[in-house]
């Protein structure tokens, strides 16, 4: 009887442990996220929420960080300078076109626009699904890539970066969608329930252009 | 009375496993900030160094590239005397079936190259930044390359993001601490496929 009882336990206690390492071994390591943002590491990123990701060849590849694509929503169409382009950081690198709206994303960084991403054309849903890979808009020779990568953020910094812009834009879209409601004393704020995911997908011309002047610049 | 044991039981290592969780992660900072790199080192995207004397750049492997072989069976160091252009294949580094093609940070004649890694590859391993140095080059378009490379607080910044990169694109396992992976195991290319080995080094040492 106590045999048993020992025996039991035994089993039970392995039981146990197996369960507790298998569980383990699921928690894998994940992008950072602020709020729902994808921030993945490696990534460098300009105020105007362009991307940068640094080959190994030198180049840099560009694109748009997951902050814009998720307010933008569906996007039908990007234009981009032509290859062999000379931008300056701070230049309008490509457009973000979905119906006759648009919005110009700068360039996080000068240099030559040395080729663009054959797939966006046909596409330019892979920005949304895929942001950071295969959603590529740029590949850059970089005019001074050592001065320049200084200034933009990586990492933590992104991440809180990343944060307060979030809570730029809540206040933003609260003040473009209901200026009536503001009271002489200031912005009142709706409280973080803002729903962000495509909410320029419903806003006016009037605000797609005050969005990239508050958002999209270098 | 089994179930009440084992509950008992789950609950304790349920919660002497967040403690270690804690306390990894602490010591795993701790050891962050004791790897310093140099600031007057010079870093070439496809993980190779450059570090100025007396006007000449001695070149060699970052410790990426180290972490990545391991050990390795030995060096192809380049013929001095040659010409080389930033971003040109300079040196190869082979252990098994695997080669690392490395390119030179920056453009020049190579006037040296350490003949002591041919005999003892090991060097390179146990001090990539001393005496595993590959070659000396005497720069010819120093202002220029100098453009192209990172140094300092940004080096360091790229050196760990490209660390937790490789942990979060291929897999935990490559890590030393699962939760954080802020380090890599010594010789994570030999836990990877030949598949993913090719995917990785094409990404993380290829110029093109």
């Amino acid at each position: 009887m106590v045999a048993i009882f020992v025996i039991g336990t035994i089993l039970a206690f392995l039981l146990i442990d197996f369960i507790v390492q298998r569980a383990n071994r699921r928690k894998e390591v994940k992008p950072v996220r602020a709020d729902r943002f994808i921030i993945p590491r490696g990534y460098f990123f300009g105020r105007g929420h362009a991307w940068v990701y640094l080959l190994s060849s030198g180049k840099v590849r560009v694109g748009v960080d997951d902050f814009v694509q998720k307010i933008v929503g569906d996007i039908d169409e990007v234009d981009i300078v032509p290859v062999g382009s000379e931008v300056e950081k701070g230049q309008p690198l490509f457009t973000l076109k979905q119906g006759s709206r648009k919005l110009s994303v700068s360039a996080p960084l000068s240099g030559v626009v040395v080729a663009v991403n054959p797939s966006i054309a046909s596409s330019p849903d892979l920005m949304k699904k895929d942001p950071y890979n295969e959603g590529w808009v740029a590949l850059i020779q970089p005019k001074d890539v050592a001065a320049e990568i200084k200034k933009l953020s990586v990492a933590d910094e992104a991440v809180s970066w990343l944060r307060a812009e979030l809570k730029r834009f809540r206040e933003f879209i609260t003040a473009q969608t209901y200026p009536e409601r503001l009271s002489p004393a200031g912005v009142t704020l709706l409280d973080g329930g803002v729903p962000i995911s495509g909410v320029l997908e419903h806003a006016e011309e009037r605000i797609w252009e005050a969005f990239e002047k508050a958002f999209l610049s270098e | 009375m089994f179930a009440t044991i084992a509950l008992i039981e789950f609950l304790v290592m349920h919660s002497r496993e967040r403690a270690h969780e804690v306390s990894v992660q602490r010591g795993a900072e701790r050891k962050r900030r004791t790897i310093r790199l140099k600031s007057e080192r010079y870093y070439h995207p496809a993980h190779t160094w450059m570090q100025l004397a007396d006007g000449e750049g001695i070149v060699g492997s970052d410790e990426f590239v180290v972490r990545a072989l391991g050990v390795p069976e030995s060096v192809e160091l380049p013929p001095v005397g040659m010409h080389v252009n930033q971003g040109d294949p300079l040196w190869k580094i082979r252990k098994g079936t695997r080669t690392v093609v490395q390119m030179s940070p920056i453009e020049g004649v190579v006037l040296n190259a350490n003949q002591a890694l041919s005999r003892n590859p090991r060097l390179l391993h146990e001090a990539p930044y001393s005496k595993g140095w590959i070659a000396v080059i005497k720069p010819t378009a120093l202002k220029a390359n100098l453009k192209n490379l990172l140094h300092g607080a940004i080096a360091e910044m790229w050196m760990d993001q490209a660390k937790r990169l490789v942990i979060q694109r291929f897999s935990p396992r490559l890590g030393v601490t699962c939760q954080d992976g802020g380090e890599l195991v010594d010789g994570f290319g030999d836990l990877m496929s030949d598949e993913e080995w090719e995917k990785f080094s094409r990404e993380f040492f290829a110029t093109e």
